[in-house]
């Protein structure tokens, strides 16, 4: 009786560990049926892997933000290090410059760093709030690219780039493999990989968890923010390389919202606002849900206007839910003895 | 003569635990009832129902003869019951005028009548003899006097029952001293009082009546006069505990930590050492500059002078890390917000200060980490279904076993013990005082800051007096007193001395 309910336990735990999954499938689920009324089939392969290819876009910016997230932190300067990473490569993304694809990808991925830098020291060294340093960054990067571009457009992107973006691999049934969905995948396992089988991995965890303690525990925290906020620069950068090859262009203007989507994504994904909680699994799951979501919302052909305030209140019901689902996991591995504690 | 407050039967369960088993108590009119029992006991959750933060499942309470049906927090507030938690329920943010009339101002027409609320603060401070500008924020007050303003706050409105819950965790002999000279004005009162605590000997200081509960049930109730200290010690734990301070004596050896002169921003000109296999106690009151020479050896703070060394070689200045793999390490009062990340593992918080060493190709292996983990769980007797439980969910005896764990596993050679037992339960003290003394015997050196004077006598080799930044005194523990150490600590605090004679 009582292995049976321990089996029971655990097995719950397990569940609830697949919390964020169980929403993908119920958004899923949602938009098949209210198609399957109209008539349309709404679970193909060839639309699965529509939503697949544009998730593998905004998980490379969920995970960009999810890695300060983790530290306790946020970034919100990265729809502007996308910009001014690729104002700075400007002439070089363009195919008429007639130089190796690589050489601006690789100018990007630096500048993105030292962006990130920036952002880094403003948080340790000079102790703003990752808040506040991120926020007047934004300002700063779009600023700078706004001053070296000015109101030109860097257009036709060198096409071996474009290819990052656009590249269609092979079909499956009618599920097309995409460039954008390797390189997510690939960048996820390195990150799952740094994250959860390093040191650095459990340092970043330990002090988003409590930085007091990961201080005197010897850690040093200042060293552990500063890289995480490099690699976010230098993940803001790559999106600035995909996005830059997606729309065939680059401007100082482009894509305010970089920010917001990347912590939709994080927060739908189950990363903590407060620091060292989620993994970058999740991330992934965050993206694809707001992809189906946009894709659902087209498929039942809802005006953009109610689009956007239906993708809010999704945000806000999701986050809940995962909230929901994450205590009921914790409450499950760990047998209520949190009364125990409280007496 | 009737009571002012009955309990009767009442149960309380929560899913899988069961908080409360048919407990009966009462409270006479000017009584302070002693509550005693570990963590988990079911203290707290009796007085939450006598607040109204819980329902009872069963039972019937009582205030001054009159039934008390659907209690909760308004209704027991109305009968006059307040509590003085623990963890204080101040806005740290505002004045002591400001938290003693929080939700009751007074008025002048529409505008706060600032000028009257202070002068009724300060003279309430007053009547409990504290002196304390009612301006004063509360965050730039001592725990001690935080907690005279948190009383005041409940008697500023018509209080009857007072529950004290751990009220002298956090404050010092003079503080308690004190407090407990304001429970008896209470009792005078008429004002009745539960006490909970776990330090045993203010209970025949203080109590008229103690019960000891265990696992939700009541063990026993009885006159605090009627009772040794050896059988309340049996009735918390459930068994005998042999020797509350297990610590061996023997000949110091080598010297480990040797401290000349430092000075900081709050101490000057401290000189201590440790040698292998000490206990060396660190006395003194609460703001005496104790954890600040503890904080500033590890190189937390900055500090103006002076030297350290650790096996003869000279401790780095604001350089943790170093001072960490050098062997030096702290396990600070506070070790939810300073010790542990209470959001991971058992495993992880273990691990974290011995990665570098245990994986030096930066690549882990949780399969390594668990045996490594699982070891140090076992050696230092965790209680624990599970390394990857949260700390979180650990009780306070069980925490600072996991600290201890870690600096174990990174080779520590120096513990300094920040309160090592503050809101700990009898049965996990003995347990974290036995852990102190085999890590005395394996060779290594602790130097113990504790304001808890039976502690610091019944476990130090040596003891060093702190009073006001200053090192006022050297010990043995074989010659000193609680009233030696006493005298020592309120050097040059001339009001204290006289309250304490």
């Amino acid at each position: 009786m009582k292995n049976e309910s321990t089996f029971v336990k655990k097995l719950k735990s397990h569940l609830f560990n697949l919390s964020t999954v169980i929403i993908f499938l119920a958004i899923v689920l949602i938009f098949t049926i209210i198609n399957a009324i109209g008539g349309n089939n709404y679970l193909t392969l060839s639309n699965l892997s529509v939503i697949v290819n544009q998730a593998s876009f905004l998980a490379l910016l969920g995970v960009a933000q999810m890695v300060v997230l983790l530290t306790g932190g946020v970034n919100l300067s990265i729809g502007a290090i996308m910009v001014f990473s690729s104002i700075i490569a400007g002439p070089y993304l363009m195919e008429q410059s007639g130089v190796f694809w690589l050489l601006p990808v690789i100018i990007m991925l630096i500048f993105g760093g030292v962006a990130g830098g920036f952002n880094g020291l403003l948080v340790t060294k000079f102790k703003l709030p990752a808040f506040i340093a991120t926020f007047s960054a934004m300002y700063i990067f779009r600023g700078l690219a706004w001053i070296i571009q000015g109101r030109t457009v860097i257009y036709r992107i060198n096409e071996n780039i474009r290819f990052l973006a656009m590249g269609r691999l092979f079909s499956i049934g009618g599920f097309t493999v995409t460039m954008p969905m390797l390189i997510s995948i690939g960048l996820i396992i390195i990150i799952s990989f740094v994250l959860r089988k390093t040191t650095f991995g459990e340092k970043v965890y330990f002090t988003g968890s409590n930085s007091v303690a990961a201080r005197f525990s010897g850690i040093p925290i200042h060293k552990i923010t500063m890289i995480i906020h490099i690699l976010s620069g230098v993940l803001a950068g790559f999106c600035g390389v995909m996005y830059a090859a997606r729309v065939n262009a680059a401007e100082p203007g482009m894509y305010t919202s970089a920010h917001f989507d990347a912590i939709s994504v994080a927060l739908i994904g189950g990363i903590s606002m407060r620091g060292g909680f989620g993994n970058v699994w999740g991330v992934a799951i965050g993206a694809l849900i707001i992809s189906t979501i946009q894709s659902g919302m087209n498929s039942i052909q809802l005006p953009s206007e109610y689009q956007t305030l239906v993708l809010g209140v999704l945000i806000i019901l999701s986050v809940f839910f995962n909230q929901f689902l994450i205590q009921a996991k914790q409450n499950a591995t760990n047998e209520l003895s949190t009364d125990q504690q409280a007496a | 003569m009737s009571k002012l407050l009955e309990i009767k039967g009442v149960c309380k369960s929560f899913p899988g635990v069961k908080a409360l088993e048919d407990i009966d108590i009462d409270l006479d009119y000017g009584e302070v009832h002693v509550i005693l029992g570990e963590n988990g006991a079911g203290k707290s959750t009796l007085m939450k129902i006598l607040s109204g933060a819980y329902q009872a499942d069963t039972g019937e309470m009582f205030v001054e003869e009159q039934k008390v049906l659907h209690n909760s927090p308004k209704v027991s507030e109305s009968l006059g019951i307040r509590m003085i938690y623990q963890e204080l329920n101040l806005v740290e943010e505002l004045s002591v005028a400001q938290n003693i009339f929080l939700g009751k101002e007074q008025y002048k027409g529409i505008a706060l009548n600032k000028k009257q609320m202070n002068e009724n603060a300060r003279q309430m401070m007053a009547n409990m003899n504290i002196l304390v500008d009612p301006n004063t924020l509360i965050k730039d007050l001592g725990v001690g006097t935080q907690q005279m303003v948190e009383i005041c706050k409940a008697l500023s409105t018509n209080a009857k029952i007072l529950v004290f819950d751990e009220p002298t965790s956090s404050l010092t002999d003079s503080e308690i001293a004190e407090l407990f000279r304001i429970i008896r004005m209470l009792k005078e009162k008429g004002v009745g009082m539960f006490y909970i605590s776990h330090r045993l000997e203010e209970l025949k200081e203080i109590g008229d009546r103690v019960t000891i509960m265990r696992d939700g049930k009541k063990i026993l109730t009885t006159a605090a006069d009627q009772i040794s200290m050896n059988e309340i010690i049996e009735g918390i734990a459930g068994r005998k505990i042999e020797n509350l301070f297990p610590h061996t004596r023997k000949e110091p050896g080598d010297c480990l930590l040797e401290v000349n002169g430092l000075t900081g921003e709050k101490f000057r000109n401290v000189s201590i050492k440790v040698c292998a296999g000490e206990i060396v106690g660190m006395s003194g009151l609460v703001g005496a500059g104790r954890t600040e020479v503890a904080r500033a050896l590890m190189g937390i703070d900055r500090c103006n002078g002076g030297e350290a060394f650790l096996v003869g070689k000279p401790l780095p200045k604001n350089n943790i890390q170093k001072v960490v793999d050098m062997g030096l390490c702290l396990l600070p009062e506070n070790r939810k917000t300073e010790g542990l990340a209470l959001s991971l593992s058992i495993r992880e918080n273990t691990i974290i200060s011995s990665i570098n060493r245990l994986f030096p190709g930066l690549i882990t292996q949780k399969k390594k980490e668990s045996q490594v983990v699982s070891q140090y769980v076992t050696d230092l007797n965790i209680a624990t279904s599970s390394i990857e439980k949260l700390v979180q969910y650990l009780s306070g005896g069980t925490q600072q076993k996991v600290v201890v764990a870690k600096w174990l596993m990174s080779q520590s050679k120096v513990f300094i013990f920040d309160e090592p037992t503050r809101g700990i339960d009898v049965g996990a003290k003995s347990e974290i005082y036995r852990l102190m003394d085999e890590l005395t015997k394996q060779g290594a050196g602790i130097l113990m800051i504790s304001s808890d004077l039976p502690e610091i006598l019944g476990m130090s080799d040596r003891i060093y007096v702190m009073a006001q930044g200053d090192l006022v005194g050297e010990l043995d523990a074989g010659e000193a007193t609680q009233q030696e150490i006493l005298r020592m600590a309120f050097k040059q605090h001339s009001p204290a001395v006289e309250e304490v004679g």
